[in-house]
């Protein structure tokens, strides 16, 4: 099928728009409020051309394209309608672009020179919009709004969370916030870079500097498993701002707040800015060379045995490689990333965190079963898959410990307390195992004994709904990142595997961290060598190397509250010989830990690799030299291993390094493959106390996030619990009280109480972010609560 | 401590609604929103906040929903008013009939200007025809059609209602 | 001049009447007759809209399209479910002949609206009040409505013929926006009033995105009639291209303002008698002859004109809705287009920009005009404004706000020059100009 524009013949599709087939061949038709990512509004009438044969101008983003019509983009009937549609909205605008962060990318200041009139005939008052403070993302400057809705429409259709709305009527139409209240939504962000004019700004950057003074330099994100590109605008060596890198595969053209906003941190008060060392009991800034000396001394042969080293899954491939290596050739095979994993049973199986599809297909499965999943907010990119998925009738269901607000709706949504995970994992194989006798591409498939015998018979309604729902084609099974912490973590995964095969569902793997699965392929674990190979010399898991009371103890890139046991740990570190800690932030509490601390460069300041949850490789630049005295950690590292004598020579340089990589590792990929060996399953116990529930806040997840000044006043996370009624009935527990005493290991605190059913049975919800929560330890953990 | 706003529909209103509700496609809650709004602004005089969210929960939706339409139609009022609302037309068929001098009349006789309220009285001057244009000028006293006119008469129905 | 004229005998047909709006009345009248013999006889639709396409009906909301040929773009064989909406949302300032067909001869809509679902395949059918009707029009409506279903003439196997049509009431709330057909669906899904942009039109996607007819109350009422005493009854009167009645709204300056129905291409001189002449003696000056929102015509030509669609558009208006708004020599026509104008500025939906900033920018430069500030630049500006909205919006609210002002310039030029000459200025008597306030929550902080 044809139509004609501007004398040209041009072919379409059925359902395309005359907008789309102009745009696709390169012709420019003004428009406001047309978004190739939103429903179609029509509403800025912007987009006015003419059609032969129809005396009225058509906006080009609504009028379907028809065979062998014919339309004029640039006809006076055309150019005029636009020209009026200009003057119309600049009637009420502003003309104040020197001083509007817009300015130099404005759609409308590109549209007004090129269609605009040269003087405004409208000489009445323009109207004014009092602007309203809508938290500390966005800052607003409503007088400029030019009403396109594609904000209101952003949040209806991508983000699934209706933020802004358009109130009142005609002129006075205001877009505004329920009440005026904070954006808080994961993903608010992106309503700056689709609002065509000045009138949302980043909050951040407001008025800090003009678009055309920036450099611009593409960078993966680091704060989830999904590997968001962006891109980094920089002025003078900082980051100005953050915006989205179109990649259709991954994020499309939008970004998570967190990747957004988290630059902030770079100059943070925390931040290390010398090397730091332990003399005569106090730390002291001292030179790199002084630091090295110390290092050299205190870590040698004597000790080699009697060493651990961390390192955080939000490093880089490279960083990673390079620890473990460096380790290694000192003999210290006790390394470990799994800071915060509780327990290390089943580490025969190959677990590592990955998505069965890649994350493009998630829109389009059919069926999705979340477990304890919080995705809304801790992957909001993925999250908006699944909200595609929804909208596409997909069936979500989800089994949690709290009923998430999702930007999708769940069919199912079962609430259970944690400690029975494992047992409802079970129940759908039972199920499973039933419905899918008769399957046989099954047979060679033996669900272990261990588990069938803790078959029981089946009752649960929603039990069976949740797993015919995974019996449909093309499911997907997510286990949340917040299990990570579950102590039966790693059965958990095993009963999803086993669950994916009888289903034939994909499965994925969630992490919190943007490199876990660069921690493994690079070995930075105590039981596999670089490119997952398994080691000779299998060294102590981080649960027994902190239990082990080692002489010395090496952290890099991780602070104490990473760790799932934080307060053991710090015991150990205490009464450990030497301990080293390569850090971009360090509090001054824990300062007190180190005998000596590097400053490393952040994720800004340093070139790198991150391997997405989808096995994506996505390696980014440097965006500006490392701040203060802080170096590269791949420069760190490789010094470290010249101090210890490695013998690479003083010229290595990073692509040498990332030759080594790409030949070790990453031509070199071992097909992961979670093995049908043999599973002997511990006794499932059923425990009656309270347990905690609720991960971390999503403005927690690693050390920059922490510290990005806005992000963190958001959601100020307030020092309370949440409980529902029946759950403190039976703990009785005084309802009139707005106070409780919770204790978690030894840790006793006074907090506020929610009473909320959204809670589930015998579990205390608490949102790890609060840092009077700090030192309470993680959730999955036994609780008690206590009237005041 | 309960998270739950303060505002409780009655059960006579729920029942309503419900009832409403079977007007329509399964499942589709949005279209009670105004009913829902006539309602509670029938039994508190005016909307507020927690009467948009009170109804954005029983119907599970945005509570930005309720609020956009609340605001977008001219009979919804969300500031506090008067016990009776009197709207005088002021449309053209009834300014060609003197509808100013009508509302200039009940100005000075209620001392309120038009937006104002007492506790008595909320005066609103009707921008839109209320399709009356026989009966010019008209006006409506919670929305019961008063036609054809003139201050006298104007003056025995506002007796009324205060001796009511 | 109107002695043997045909006054009332279709919408308003029960008024001679009684108790004109009850069941009773109703029955006597030989209503009902025409549905149950459609439903005896099980008609075929297609006969049903033929005869409907034959009789020359007109849509009586606006537009005047053609009724039957409305009815037959809903594809019947199509399974999807369909609407009929009945538009009872009048507001078209000037008119008022809807509401008393609701209060005076509702049964005889309810008749139409079911005659009109069966022909379109609907088994759903919505009646929406503007919602200043919620207290008298409103309880009128509801009541006749359970009468028809008491009488098990609505609802489910009506009368045992397997047919169901459920009629439903609904109720707004202050929009004259809401008319616009595809706002009124927006409205009824419990949204704001905001137009839909066509393509694609309700009669493909509509109400809950099915196929939908939207008509006006008046065209719906038309139809039992029409049906029972075939189309060549309903032609006998009127014009070729506009045959039958037509109820016009008379208001304004004229003794006995009032719905007339009438025989279309009856002078504007006879309605102006039936309407009792001029108020007071006083002489013709202005006539709008079909809603605020169509062009004024000076009074010599309307007397020269006929009532219906096509003389009244040689003579350079639109018949509209038949509001007939008639204004004598006193009235000033600035301070009359100054109202009107104003109306369109507080009705605008604001969704699209050209009526949006349009009505807004056309408001205060009548506004400063009126108040003395004017110059000649200024009814310039006014001129061409009209034109740079016409034609540009999403509905037809722009084109509505645009038409008068053009009109009142073009032939009441001088009544502005005079402003501007200073010659004639208005303090705040009579055109109060408060500003349209957007509503705003009191914030009521917890
Ligand atoms: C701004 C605007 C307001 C309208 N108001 C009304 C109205 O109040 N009543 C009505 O019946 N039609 C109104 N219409 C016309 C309707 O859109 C539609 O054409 C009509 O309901 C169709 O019915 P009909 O074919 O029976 O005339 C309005 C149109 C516009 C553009
Ligand atoms: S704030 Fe921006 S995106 Fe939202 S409606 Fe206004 S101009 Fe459009
Ligand atoms: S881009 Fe087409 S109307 Fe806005």
């Amino acid at each position: 099928m044809k139509i004609k524009i501007n004398n040209k013949e041009f072919h379409f599709a059925k359902g395309e728009t005359v907008i789309q087939v102009a745009d696709r061949n390169g012709i420019h038709i003004p428009r406001f409020c047309y978004h190739d990512k939103l429903s179609i509004a029509a509403n800025c009438r912007m987009c006015l051309i003419e059609q032969v044969g129809i005396n009225k101008p058509q906006p080009a983003c609504s009028t379907p394209a028809m065979e062998n019509q014919e339309y004029f983009t640039k006809s006076d009937l055309a150019k005029n309608s636009q020209k009026n549609t200009m003057e119309f909205l600049l009637i009420n605008h502003p003309l104040d672009c020197p001083v509007c962060d817009q300015g130099g990318m404005c759609e409308l200041q590109d549209q007004a020179l090129m269609h605009g009139r040269v003087k405004s005939r409208y000489e009445q008052e323009k109207r004014v919009v009092i602007d309203r403070n809508i938290g500390p993302l966005i800052k607003t400057n409503m007088t400029r709004c030019i009403h396109c809705t594609r904000c209101v429409r952003y949040g209806e259709e991508i983000a699934g969370i209706k933020e802004f709305g358009a109130i009142g009527r005609g002129e006075g139409m205001e877009i505004r916030t329920y009440l005026s209240s904070a954006i808080n939504s994961p993903m608010s962000g992106n309503m700056i870079d689709i609002c065509p004019v000045g009138a949302l700004n980043a909050s951040p950057s407001h008025m800090k500097g003009r678009t055309w003074e920036l450099e611009e330099v593409k960078s993966i994100s680091s704060h989830d498993c999904v590997g968001s590109n962006m891109n980094i605008h920089i002025s003078d060596n900082s980051v100005f701002r953050v915006v989205p890198h179109e990649n259709e595969k991954i994020n499309e053209i939008w970004i998570s707040d967190r990747d957004r906003f988290s630059y902030e941190a770079i100059d943070h008060p925390d931040r290390v800015k010398k090397p730091i060392a332990k003399v005569n009991g106090r730390h002291i800034e001292v030179e790199w060379e002084e630091a090295f000396e110390i290092i050299k001394t205190k870590i040698k042969d004597t000790r080699f045995g009697k060493s651990a080293g961390f390192i955080s899954a939000s490093s880089t491939v490279e960083e990673q490689y390079l620890f473990q290596k460096w380790l290694r050739e000192i003999n210290i095979n006790n390394i470990d990333h799994r800071v915060s994993q509780c327990k290390f049973n089943y580490e025969e199986y190959d677990f590592f965190p990955k998505l069965d599809i890649p994350i493009k297909e998630i829109e389009n499965t059919k069926s999705i079963l979340l477990l304890d999943s919080d995705i809304t907010n801790q992957q909001p990119i993925l999250s908006h898959k699944i909200r595609k998925a929804f909208l596409n009738n997909a069936k979500i269901n989800s089994i949690s410990s709290y009923k998430y607000k999702y930007n999708f709706d769940t069919n199912n949504s079962l609430l259970i307390n944690p400690n029975i995970l494992v047992e409802t994992l079970i129940d759908i194989i039972e199920y499973l195992s039933v419905v899918t006798i008769s399957d046989k591409t099954l047979k060679s498939f033996d669900i272990p004994e261990d588990i069938r015998k803790n078959f029981k018979g089946l009752t649960n309604k929603n039990i069976i709904e949740i797993s015919n729902d995974l019996l449909i084609q093309d499911s997907l099974v997510i286990l949340g990142s917040n299990l990570k912490n579950h102590p039966e973590f790693q059965l958990l995964k095993i009963l999803v595997n086993i669950i994916s095969v009888l289903t034939k569902s994909n499965k994925g793997y969630l992490s919190e961290n943007c490199n876990e699965a660069g921690a493994w392929l690079t070995g930075c674990l105590p039981n596999k060598l670089e490119g997952m190979i398994d080691s000779k010399n299998t060294g102590l898991n981080v649960s027994e190397s902190i239990k082990e009371n080692l002489d010395t103890y090496i952290l890099y890139n991780l602070e104490l509250i990473d760790f799932y046991n934080n307060s053991e740990l710090k015991s150990s570190l205490e009464n450990a010989e030497f301990v080293l800690g390569i850090q971009s932030y360090i509090t001054e509490e824990e300062m007190n830990y180190y005998d000596v601390i590097l400053p490393l460069a952040t994720v800004f300041e340093s070139p790198g690799t991150f391997i997405n949850i989808e096995n994506e490789w996505q390696s980014f630049v440097q965006c500006c030299s490392p701040h203060y005295m802080s170096k590269e950690g791949w420069k760190i590292l490789t010094k470290l291993r010249l101090v210890h004598g490695s013998e690479i020579g003083e010229t290595l340089d990073y692509i040498d390094i990332l030759n080594e990589i790409d030949s070790i590792i990453r031509n070199n990929k071992k097909i992961l493959d979670e093995s049908k060996k043999k599973l002997s399953i511990d006794k499932i116990k059923k425990e009656d106390f309270l347990i905690r529930c609720g991960g971390d806040s999503s403005y927690f997840t690693d050390s920059v996030v922490r510290r990005a000044t806005s992000l963190n006043k958001v959601n100020i996370n307030k020092n309370l619990v949440r409980v529902n009624k029946k759950t403190l009935e039976q703990n009785n527990i005084d309802l009139s009280k707005n106070k409780i005493i919770i204790k978690q290991g030894k840790n006793k605190l006074l907090v506020d109480l929610v009473i909320d059913e959204n809670v589930s049975n015998d579990c205390v919800y608490i949102i790890n972010s609060n840092k009077e929560h700090y030192d309470l330890g993680k959730q999955y953990q036994p609780i008690i609560i206590e009237n005041v | 401590m309960y998270e739950n706003n303060n505002y409780n529909i009655s059960s006579e209103i729920i029942t309503k609604i419900n009832k409403w509700l079977q007007k329509f496609p399964d499942g589709k809650k949005k279209p009670a929103i105004i009913y829902s709004l006539h309602l509670i602004q029938k039994e508190n005089k005016y909307i507020k906040p927690e009467h948009v969210e009170a109804i954005a929960e029983y119907l599970s939706l945005n509570k930005m929903d309720v609020h956009e339409v609340a605001s977008f139609y001219s009979m919804f009022e969300t500031e506090k008013i008067g016990k009776h609302t009197i709207s005088v037309c002021t449309n053209v068929s009834c300014m060609l009939n003197g509808s100013d001098e009508i509302l200039n009349h009940l100005e000075k006789k209620l001392k309120i200007k038009v937006g104002e309220s007492t506790d008595m009285f909320f005066l609103k001057d009707e921008r839109e025809c209320l399709a009356a244009c026989g009966g010019a000028p008209m006006m409506q006293v919670d929305h019961k059609y008063y036609e054809n006119l003139n201050k006298e008469k104007i003056d025995k129905i506002i007796e009324d209602i205060e001796n009511d | 001049m109107t002695d043997n004229l045909r006054l009332n005998e279709l919408c308003y047909s029960t008024l001679s009447s009684n108790n004109p709006n009850t069941y009773d009345t109703y029955i006597k009248l030989g209503g009902y007759e025409t549905w149950k013999n459609i439903l005896l006889n099980k008609l075929s639709k297609q006969e049903i809209i033929d005869t409907v396409i034959d009789s020359g009906l007109r849509g009586r909301g606006g537009a005047g399209f053609s009724t039957g040929r409305k009815w037959s773009f809903i594809n019947q064989d199509s399974t999807d479910t369909k609407y009929l909406v009945c538009n009872a949302d009048e507001s078209e300032p000037g008119t008022c002949k809807d509401r008393d067909i609701l209060r005076y001869n509702p049964h005889a809509l309810i008749e139409g609206m079911l005659i009109a679902s069966y022909a379109i395949g609907a088994e759903t059918a919505y009646c929406y009040l503007r919602g200043e009707f919620i207290d008298d029009v409103y309880t009128s409506f509801k009541n006749a409505l359970k009468d028809a279903y008491d009488n098990k003439l609505v609802g489910k196997n009506i009368l045992k013929s397997d047919i169901n049509i459920d009629i439903h009431d609904l109720i707004g709330a202050g929009a004259y926006i809401v008319g616009e057909e595809t706002a009124m669906l927006e409205s009824i899904e419990g949204k704001k009033g905001f137009p839909r942009y066509k393509p694609p039109f309700p009669a493909l996607k509509g109400l809950f995105g099915c196929p939908t007819i939207i008509n006006n109350v008046e065209t719906l009422a038309s139809v039992p009639k029409i049906l029972d005493n075939g189309s060549n009854w309903f032609k006998s009167v009127g014009t070729e291209a506009s045959p039958g009645f037509k109820c016009f709204s008379v208001s304004g300056h004229v003794n006995k303002p009032g719905n007339y129905e009438i025989p279309l291409g009856t002078s504007f001189e006879t309605l102006l008698d039936l309407a009792g002449g001029m108020k007071n003696g006083k002489n013709l000056k202005a006539v709008i002859p079909g809603g605020s929102s169509v062009p004024v015509l000076p009074g010599d030509i309307m007397m020269k004109t006929n009532m219906d669609y096509e003389s009244i558009a040689n003579a350079g208006s639109l018949l509209g809705s038949g509001a007939v708004i008639v204004m004598d020599e006193t009235t000033n026509m600035v301070e009359v287009i100054h109202r009107i104008a104003r109306f369109y500025y507080s009705e605008s939906c604001g969704q699209c920009t050209p009526c949006r900033e349009g009505t807004g920018w056309m408001y205060k430069v009548i506004d400063k005009i009126i108040k003395g500030h004017g110059t000649l630049d200024d009814i310039k500006t006014l001129e061409s404004i009209p034109k740079m909205i016409s034609g540009s919006t999403i509905c037809a609210l722009g084109d509505a706000a645009a038409m008068p002002v053009e009109s009142f310039i073009n032939h009441y030029r001088h009544e502005f020059l005079s402003y501007i000459k200073k010659e004639n200025k208005v303090e705040n008597s009579n055109a109060k100009s408060n500003l349209y306030n957007n509503k705003e929550f009191v914030l009521h902080k917890k």
